[in-house]
């Protein structure tokens, strides 16, 4: 039991990442990717003794995830601003299937992260370490207004992604 | 590839929460009908997840390969990247901690929500399942030791004396006491009504009613939990009360217990620190804790209590007096008279003297379950005796263990066999005499027994002034200390009035004599007919609570109940709360 429990813990720790960057693509945001991946790990744990360690773990635990995420939304108010039922089985289905290619990107994004400066690091660093991405408590941090500092954040964005496209693409 | 710039700023503005209308309608549309779309909000969000989970201060989800974090103690410090200031393995490690204790407070929380959803609609167990539980292979967390008037709902109604409890199960426990030993050692009386589920092992979730727990030192992991506080504490014993209204009590009756508040998501709301004797009522209102006195005498701690003597127990005293002098106190059973004042405090000696006393709240070692209150010497020069029941026709008499000495009615019939027990504790180590001591008559020369200090000028031990000959009169019982120790005394009358004494403080197992070491055996005549309680110099205080004496060795160790060692299953024996694998530690 214990060594089918510890199992469990290495498996979920090698897909974790995966599993969390799953409900921020589903979600559109990570405040409530954070809110639904407590409530995921809890079933996933609840559960282990149900998962074939010969079988995917990703596809085991996506449709769990993707069953939380289902809730959560019903619980969201209608007139929230979402990706369509449609546009979330379609992006589950094929986050499942992308895994191993998204990963490289993840592994790239921190070689990138070091090529910047302290500068643009330390603004990456305030912008996302607020998880419901306020720019005006950012602005205020830096003494900067807003407007420079979202325009700052998109240029940092896109080095970062233009940096991460090179480094894929160099690999294959 | 070129960078598909609107789906860009599309996804900045989702993941930043400021899309608009227009904008979402568009990117909907987008990944509805277009692959490459999809293929490229993928390759986004996944640096988006990347960037969150690194600088999240909160959910610190910063994830490495989990293999290397896995096995990150086996390998070679990496080189630390300019970026790696974040730490990513201790956060990684912080964030599984923290995931640990949320999934535990989620997984009860979200229990809390099926109940509310379910409540009033009927008998629970047969509307809510277990989400949980695995059906396939349920799991014996606990055992019914004792049963009072029970009447369970649905298909409870087998869970009588000795059943056992499997995980996952959802109990509606109408009327009555019912009182669960579990694996760790944590005993449980729950009060109906009650609903309650026994989650696993270590858990127990009450949804609504009465639940009085003792939890050993040794019982690691514990937890009582309400929809509205989490109370995980070893080493106490406390009382929660669960209202189905939002009005959650904790009492704590013995040790120092911390009660966490949480909301229905698990986040912890506030935390109050309780002692002994004192409690706290969370109000929902306001989500803060109204500190008030404990009601330890409104929970029904034990069902092993007996009024009378049976099933190998002769005599019992809980010292369940009110609180002041113990003199002409006359509760139990087992003995012929009240407490009585031999010697007190000069100060004292008019009437029953407070320094030979009694104060609130019990002492206890290990899963004994403390109820009553204590005896307590306060003063110097005290002594206090009582008489056991050695009459004609008598419990000890009736139960074949007296014989005449002297002229005098003894319990020491040759070849019989009676155990003692009792809690004791002093404040201050070699602080000249005190004692638990067996007598027959009073005055020094008749003490026949002593447990404790200084008797006759000897340390720590067990002492006798009828030594048998050229045998030793005193026998150390090791170190001293300012702890809870609990005492089985053994005694075996034989032929000629050759007596054997066998002391096991703190013995390993409650249940089995043969698993015990003894920590003294002393050879001398043992016959008694009364207990002493000295305390004698120095300026300690000498504490005594629960004294037993029986016929058997569960008897006086409160073990004649259902419990984890009655299993045939051997893991469960030995994992038993009877078995302390450590030496009793005190409470406080």
């Amino acid at each position: 039991m214990e060594s089918r429990r510890n199992d469990f813990a290495r498996t979920f720790a090698k897909n974790q990442s995966w599993l969390y960057a799953y409900l921020v693509t589903l979600l559109g945001n990570v405040a409530d990717a954070d809110e639904v991946f407590q409530e995921v790990c809890v079933v996933l744990w609840s559960d282990y003794e149900t998962f074939d360690p010969e079988t995917n773990f990703k596809r085991w635990a996506s449709v769990i995830a993707r069953n939380r995420v289902l809730g959560f939304r019903t619980k969201q108010q209608r007139e929230a601003r979402r990706l369509s039922d449609v546009a979330i089985e379609l992006l589950a289905e094929e986050a499942v299937e992308r895994a191993e290619l998204l990963e490289e990107r993840r592994v790239a994004l921190h070689g990138c992260l070091d090529k910047l400066s302290t500068t643009d690091r330390q603004l990456v660093a305030k912008c996302y370490g607020d998880a419901n991405r306020s720019f005006l408590n950012v602005a205020e941090q830096l003494g900067r207004p807003v407007n420079t500092v979202y325009k700052a954040l998109q240029r940092v964005r896109r080095s970062l992604r233009e940096c991460v496209d090179r480094q894929v693409n160099a690999q294959l | 590839m070129p960078q598909d710039q609107p789906l860009h700023d599309l996804v900045d503005a989702l993941s930043d929460r400021s899309i608009n209308d227009e904008q979402i309608t568009e990117l909907n549309r987008r990944l509805e009908t277009d692959p490459d779309c999809r293929r490229g909000y993928l390759n986004l969000m996944r640096i988006e997840a990347e960037l969150g989970a690194l600088h999240q201060p909160l959910a610190s989800l910063s994830f490495d390969d989990g293999t290397a974090l896995v096995d990150q103690a086996r390998r070679p410090p990496a080189p630390k990247s300019a970026f790696s200031h974040t730490n990513r393995s201790t956060r990684f490690l912080q964030m599984m901690g923290a995931l640990a204790a949320s999934v535990a407070i989620t997984a009860v929380c979200s229990s809390w929500i099926t109940y509310e959803g379910v409540k009033g609609k009927g008998p629970l167990a047969s509307l809510l399942t277990d989400p949980h539980s695995d059906s396939s292979a349920p799991t014996t967390v606990a055992r019914v030791a004792a049963t009072r008037n029970c009447r369970w709902s649905g298909d409870s109604s087998e869970l009588g004396f000795g059943a056992d409890v499997t995980g996952g199960q959802l109990l509606e426990l109408e009327t009555g006491f019912a009182e669960l030993t579990f694996a760790g050692g944590a005993r449980v009386v729950l009060e109906g009504p009650a609903a309650f589920r026994i989650a696993d092992a270590d858990t127990i979730q009450l949804y609504s009613g009465r639940i009085a727990a003792a939890i050993p030192t040794e019982t690691v992991g514990f937890s009582v939990r309400t929809p509205r506080l989490v109370i995980a504490e070893s080493g106490a014993q406390y009382g929660v009360v669960a209202g189905l209204h939002g009005a959650d009590e904790v009492h704590v009756f013995e040790g120092a217990v911390e009660a966490k508040a949480v909301d229905g998501q698990g986040h912890v709301m506030g935390v109050v620190n309780l002692a002994s004797l004192e409690a706290a009522r969370f109000r929902t209102t306001n989500h803060r804790f109204a500190r008030l006195a404990a009601d330890d005498e409104g929970f029904v701690r034990s069902l092993e209590t007996r009024t009378g003597p049976g099933e190998g127990l002769l005599a019992f005293d809980n010292f369940a007096y009110p609180t002041g002098p113990v003199a002409w106190q006359n509760g139990g059973f087992g003995w012929v008279g009240p407490w009585a004042d031999l010697e007190a405090s000069p100060s004292e000696m008019s009437g029953a003297a407070p320094s030979n006393g009694v104060v609130r709240g019990s002492i206890t070692a290990g899963d004994l379950v403390a109820l009553g209150n204590r005896f307590v010497q306060s003063g110097n020069a005290n002594r206090v005796r009582r008489v056991l029941s050695t009459s004609l026709g008598g419990v000890f008499d009736a139960a074949g263990l007296v014989e005449n000495i002297d002229g005098l009615r003894l319990i020491g019939r040759n070849s019989s066999t009676v155990y003692i027990s009792f809690l004791q504790r002093v404040s201050k180590t070699d602080d000249v005499y005190y004692g638990f001591e067996l007598h027959r008559g009073d005055g020094n020369f008749n003490r026949v027994l002593c447990i404790g200090n200084g008797a006759d000028g000897n340390g720590y031990g067990v002492s006798t002034s009828f030594k048998i000959g050229a045998e030793k009169h005193f026998e150390s019982l090791g170190d001293e200390n300012e702890a809870v120790n609990f005492f089985v005394v053994r005694i075996d009358f034989g032929q000629d009035d050759h007596d054997t004494a066998t002391v096991y403080r703190n013995p390993i197992s409650l249940q089995d004599e043969s698993s015990c070491v003894a920590t003294a055996k002393l050879q001398g005549m043992f016959a008694f007919d009364r207990v002493s309680l000295g305390n004698f110099e120095g300026s300690k205080l000498h504490e005594v609570d629960e004294v037993r004496i029986g016929t058997d060795f569960r008897a006086v160790t409160a073990r004649n109940v259902a419990s984890w060692s009655d299993s045939e299953d051997g893991g469960l024996a030995d994992a038993g709360p009877n078995y302390w694998p450590l030496p009793l530690l005190s409470l406080r």
